[in-house]
Parts: structure tokens; sequence; C-alpha cells
């Protein structure tokens, strides 16, 4: 199912869209369905499943065929030596879809540890400015279900107790991927530790449904287009539904260049449809942004919309994010079975067992979560061999190390770990426009500035830790750990910068993710999330969208 | 299509061809039984790469900048300090060599190459050469992925199902496989997986 060619023309549209992404895809799929004639403003162009062929790891990955190039579109970085130098923009994906044309589909529900987060940070550390969300987890119940039956969630509900609470009755539209071989040996050696790993949620089909098949495990995911549509995108599963009304203007190749607002009230929006060329007025008195959060907030610098709390681009943050990877000799290589076996990521583990620590040896208390993989088959293979490691100390190996950890790999299982934190919002971690560097249209770049609080820093190796030592007394032996540095020059869990709240004085939005000083002018994309939360925030993004666009006036 | 055709090679002379083979080789060497960076053609890889164009992949202008000055100031440090050319440098001499660049302690190189930078490209191509598509040029019949077990089980390894397996850890029988019509295989289980996790108290 792809996005076709053929569209009407709305001149006088109810509402415009920036961005055909996850929340602006969602957006237009619930405006149209009320009724609403919507124009998506897309700056990059419509893809189909076949453009992803063939896989080609050095193409599409080591050679970043699908996202900006960082010599004449990147992000400015700021960093401990206050020079300010460009960066890779991995998550950002302009074509219709938006990054959900290359995610992995992990969709954690935030629940009432990250939004309720004062309760589970009772002291919160110097510097950090954290808030309670302006909802409840059970309020976005109905929502979190709305969206995982729309977009086609594999998984079950009720596995372990740490996983995301359900409602009573409820469970996800389709059964589990299927598991990894490492799962039964993984969850015995947690059980000796006291955790429980689950079969996580994913936007990925394990049955045949919503006209897409079921996954063939082909092996090519995080950062690769899904070239059978089983992975659930904006462009395969909202878009078409908005398209299907009638009601959906999707104009690839329009950038938006800045949003028109009079008198404390949206008007419009100014694009273009190539570099250099003229810049024309769109009117709607409803504009909805959803551009991925660091890039929302350059729009709202770049159309000026006021602030008068210094808090557009503010707070912006990353999750705290680390890696280990473990081998365990004597322990058979996975048996990776026959062609229907996961052979990535997907039919993996999630550990929840440390989203709240509860542990008098340390001072944190608000944790995170973890992703589990095998790591010959976690991603292809020029990656994994770049980060060979036989300790955290002995990296980058090569010659008879690098043969080493091959045979390793080859002969032994293992297990890597992903952790997603917490990470604590602090003021001075912003957004700005660069005063010099201006990408291929002309306009300022982004330009960040970010240092991780220590509390993010001292969560991560706690979490390692607790997670490498369940391992070590299971015979692992510890090959790369990867906690997280002060500096972040970028990540794709981004959060904040455009915080909302109730209160005018101490937040960019309000609760319906409207700006308090341009009315009709919202914000679909994690720029809204008032702290980061801790797990991938996409399933909670997609259900923001439902909720404010089906209560949208 | 968004992929693209490969460029046509021929940009590294025999002898520079020859000389990053040394490199590589002591990078990722083979063994009698598993295929090293020579096997499986890895320096032909980098003669592709540096043939792409620039508006293909933008770093292309550097590497060739970097190439054209390491190499023979590579080759005059095997000369004086081994008293071979780089092409034809030992296994031993090689490994020192690269060492002493992956440790940043190689004196004579030119202006503007840093050998810790210098290592990590070498490195860097080195792996892709051997992993990525065989189209690119290296990763020769596929013999890398062929021996770590890329897509497929290793050749010739110990491979047992883990003790611990619940479970279905291979084939689900009643899987129905299915050909949709362009020719992707795809899977519908019509079975209730089994989880391999116990049911949650609540």
């Amino acid at each position: 199912m792809t996005v076709t060619d053929e569209r009407l023309s709305i001149d006088d549209p109810d509402a415009i869209v920036i961005g055909a992404g996850a929340g602006g895809g969602t957006a237009a799929r619930v405006l149209t369905d009320r009724g609403l004639r919507v124009v998506v403003m897309e700056k990059g162009e419509a893809t189909t499943a076949e453009d992803f062929l063939p896989y080609d790891e050095h193409f599409f990955h080591t050679r970043k065929a699908l996202i900006p190039h960082v010599d004449d579109d990147p992000n400015m970085y700021v960093g401990a030596d206050g020079q300010a130098r460009p960066v890779e923009r991995w998550w950002i994906t302009n074509m219709v879809g938006g990054a959900t044309m290359i995610w992995d589909a992990n969709v954690p529900r935030y629940t009432d540890e990250d939004m309720a987060v004062l309760k589970y940070l009772p002291e919160v550390p110097d510097g950090a400015d954290m808030v309670d969300w302006p909802w409840s987890y059970d309020e976005f119940q109905p929502w979190f279900e709305r969206a995982e039956q729309e977009w086609g969630v594999s998984g079950r509900a009720n596995q372990v107790p740490s996983q995301e609470p359900t409602r009573p009755g409820y469970d996800y539209p389709m059964p589990p991927l299927r598991p990894h071989a490492s799962n039964g040996f993984l969850t015995d050696a947690f059980g000796r530790a006291g955790m429980r790993p689950y079969l996580g949620p994913r936007a990925i089909n394990s049955r045949t449904a919503g006209g897409r098949p079921a996954c063939p495990f082909c092996g090519f995911n995080q950062f690769y287009g899904c070239a059978v549509n089983s992975r659930a995108s904006a462009a395969n599963t909202v878009l078409p539904r908005a398209l299907a009304t009638g009601r959906c203007d999707l104009r690839t190749g329009h950038n938006v260049t800045r949003v028109v607002h009079e008198g404390g009230r949206v008007t419009g929006v100014m694009y273009r449809t190539e570099p250099g060329g003229e810049e024309r007025f769109l009117g709607a008195d409803r504009v909805i942004v959803s551009v991925q959060a660091i890039e929302s907030a350059r729009l709202f610098l770049l159309s000026e919309v006021p602030d008068p709390n210094d808090m557009v681009g503010h707070y912006l943050v990353y999750h705290t994010h680390g890696n280990a990877e473990l081998t365990f000799p004597g322990q058979p290589v996975w048996d990776m079975g026959d062609a229907y076996q996961p052979r990535t990521a997907i039919g993996s583990l999630q550990l929840r067992d440390l989203y709240v620590i509860d542990d008098p040896d340390t001072h944190l208390t608000k944790g995170g979560k973890f992703s589990i993989y095998d790591p010959l088959t976690c991603i292809p293979p020029i990656r994994l061999v770049k980060g060979a490691a036989l300790g955290p100390d002995d990296t980058d190996v090569w010659g008879d190390d690098l043969r080493t950890y091959l045979e390793e790999l080859r002969g032994q299982g293992g297990v890597y770990f992903s952790f997603t934190g917490e990470a604590m919002s602090v003021h001075d971690n912003r957004v700005e426009l660069d005063p010099e560097v201006t990408d291929p249209w002309g306009l300022p770049v982004a330009r960040t500035h970010y240092r991780h609080h220590q509390y993010d820093v001292d969560l991560c190796r706690y979490a390692l830790d607790r997670v490498c030592e369940a391992m070590g007394d299971a015979g692992g032996e510890l090959r790369k750990y990867e906690p997280q540095p002060e500096e972040n020059a970028g990540y794709g869990h981004v959060q904040g910068t455009l915080r909302a709240g109730t209160d005018p004085g101490a937040s960019v939005l309000d609760a319906e993710c409207q700006s308090h000083t341009v009315a009709g002018l919202y914000v679909l994309d994690c720029a809204w999330m008032p702290t980061s939360g801790a797990s991938n925030p996409t399933m909670t993004l997609l259900a923001n969208a439902y909720r404010v666009c089906e209560r949208m006036p | 299509m968004r992929s693209v055709p490969v460029p046509p090679g021929g940009h590294l002379s025999p002898e520079a061809r020859q000389q990053v083979a040394v490199l590589f080789d002591a990078i990722l060497p083979g063994t009698a039984t598993a295929p090293g960076a020579t096997d499986v053609g890895a320096a032909g890889f980098l003669d592709v790469l540096l043939s792409a164009d620039e508006e293909l992949f933008y770093e292309v202008p550097a590497w060739r900048r970097t190439y054209a000055a390491a190499l023979p100031a590579l080759d005059g440090v095997a000369r004086e300090r081994f008293g071979h050319p780089l092409g034809e440098l030992p296994d031993g001499d090689a490994r020192e060599l690269v060492a002493a660049l992956a440790a940043g302690d190689l004196p004579g190189l030119p202006e503007g190459v840093d050998a810790r930078r210098l290592f990590a490209t070498l490195r860097n191509h080195c792996i892709e050469g051997c992993f990525a598509d065989p189209r690119w040029g290296g990763n020769r019949d596929e013999a890398m992925w062929r021996w770590l077990g890329y897509g497929r089980p290793p050749e010739g390894a110990d491979i047992a199902t883990p003790s611990g397996i619940t479970g279905p850890a291979g084939t689900d029988p009643e899987a129905e496989a299915e050909v949709v019509p362009d020719g992707v295989m795809i899977v519908a289980s019509t079975t209730e997986l089994t989880l391999t996790v116990s049911e949650a108290a609540r």
C-alpha cells in the first residue's frame, strides 16, 4: 500500500499539517475523518516499498542515503569545547512517512511513571527542572488503544507485572513477533536475578493484517525502508486513510519556511517548492507542526512565535542511552533455525524491571528500560563489526583481536543491551538558530547546546551494571560497554523544546498542545513532551496526536 | 529506485591497490579456516568507493586526498623501517606498521594526515570492504557473510538449539508460507505463538 500520486487540490483548507510523518499523518487521518479539509505540506518526496531495494547496508546505512547530509544540511552542536560543529541527523527522514520509514517500530507506551514523574523522583536533583505532565496515564489509555489498533501493533498484554499496564480485557491487535532463540536462556538468567523480560510491542505485522504481509524477518530494520510494508509507517497506515476521504491534499516537495500569525492567531504558512524559489502563502486557521522536536523549535524561532518566558527551544532532552554486549563462552550460538526464525532485533525481549529503582544503595529512583538483542542479528554486519570490542577499554579492535571477536560472534551465544532512561530536563539544554550556517533553502540551521545532567550519566551506568551483573552470573563476559557520556551531539529520541503545560507562565503549549501565544498553532511531534519519559517515544506521540486531533475545535 | 548503480572502480593504481591490500589484511587477516580481507578482495571495494562521484558520496574527495597523501608516506616508512616496499611488506611488519598507526605513533606522515584518524579510516574501509554487499566490489562471493553466518547459519559452525527454549524457536510447522505476486516470501502463522515467558501474575 503506498501513497498515490493523484491528489485533489485544496486551496482553502480547514487545517494545514506540516510534516507527513507520525504526528502529521495521524493528524491528517483524524481531521479528515472528522470532515475537515486538510493540506499536508511535506518537504520530501513520496516513496514506494521498491525504493528500498536492494537491501544494501553500505548504501542505505553506511553512506546515509535516507537522511540529510552533514556537509550541506547539518545540525550544529556546541560541545564541551564551546565550538559549534556540524553533526549528523540520523532520525531526520525527509519523505512521506518521515522517520517511521526507517524506525524499528519499537512502540512501548509511556506510563504513569513517565507522566506523574515527580512521584517517582521525589528528590529532583539540583539543576534539573522536572514537572508532572498535565495528563494521567488513565486519560491516555483509550488513545494508546486507538493508536495500537490503527497502526497495527503486535504484542501481548499481561506477560509480566512490569510491562505497560492495559485496561482489563484489552490486548494488542495481533500476537507478538516470533521470539528470538536466545529468549529462553535470557529469561532464565534474568529470572535468577529477580527480573522478568517480556516480548515488547512492535508496529510490525506478525500476521497478515491491514492489507500488509507478516514480517518475513529479512534482517534489515532500523535505518532501512521496509520493502514489504510489514512494518507500519505513516505512509502505509494513516495517510492512505486520510487520502481515501477525498479531503486530504498531500503536497510533497513543499518546505514550510515559517508559520504566519497576526494578533495572537495563526493565519497560515509561507512555503517554497524549491530552494531559491518564490515564497508563497497558504492560509488556514489551524496549523499543526510535526517535523521532529528540534526542527519544530527551529520553525517556532524562524516564525517569531512570541516567547514571553524564554522557553522556546529550551528543555531539549535526549534519553540517557547506553549499550552493553556480552558473550557466553560455552554457549552455542543461538540457533537461527530456518528462514522463518527472526534474524533481527524485532523478536527480542524488553526489560522494564528497572523502570522504577528501589535500591537503598543508590540515590537513583526513576530509571528506564532495556531492549535486548542478539549481537549477531541485531544490526547488519558493517555496523556490527565496526563496533567490535573485547572489553570496555579494548575498543576498535583489529588484527588478531578482531578475529577473536568475530569467532566469538559466530560461535557463541551473546546478548546486546540498549538502555533508554529518564533524562533530567535542564533549561540550558536548548535549540537556537545558528548564526552562520544555513540549509540548502537558505534558512538558518538548528544549533543545539546539550550536556547531560549527572543523574542521567549515573543512571545509565547503574542500569547497565545491573544487567551486566545478572548476565555475568549466567556466565557472560563483557565485550562492549558504552554508557552515556555528558556530551550528546544528537540522538533519535528527542523530546521537549516546546514544553506543554497548564501554566502559561511555565510552558510554551497548553494542555491541548496549542501555543499559548498563537491560537490555532499546534505541535504534535515530541516537542510538547514536558519531560523525557523513559521509553521509545513514538507510541506516546501517536496517542497524543489522536487525543489532540479528536478534540481540536 | 533510490538505490544507485555502483561506480566503475579504477581509481587506484595497481600499486596503490596492492598497498591497500597489505594494510587491510593486517586489519582483518584470514586464517586456515576463515577468510580475511585479501581473500574477499576488500581492496577492490576501496577502488570502487574512491571512484564514486562526489554527488553520490560527499566524503569521497577527502578520502582521495587522504589515500593519495598517506600511501606514498607509508611506503616510505615501510622501506625505511622494514626494508620492503609497502606492497610487499611481510605480515608481521604490516602488523607493526598498523599498530603504530593505531597508537598514533608514526613519525614521518605528511602534513594533514593524522595517524589515528588514518587508522580509523583504514579500519572502516576494510570492514566495509569485507562485509558490504558484493556489488560494491568487496566481499567476493559473499564469502564473509557465509563465514559469519549473516543471513544464514555460519559455515561449519557448531550450532545447537540452546537449552531453555520453550517457544517455537525454529520452524513452526503450522506456518503457511505463501508467495505474493512480486515474489516476496511471506509467512502467515495460523497458530497462537507460545510465549517463552511465564504468564503474568496480574
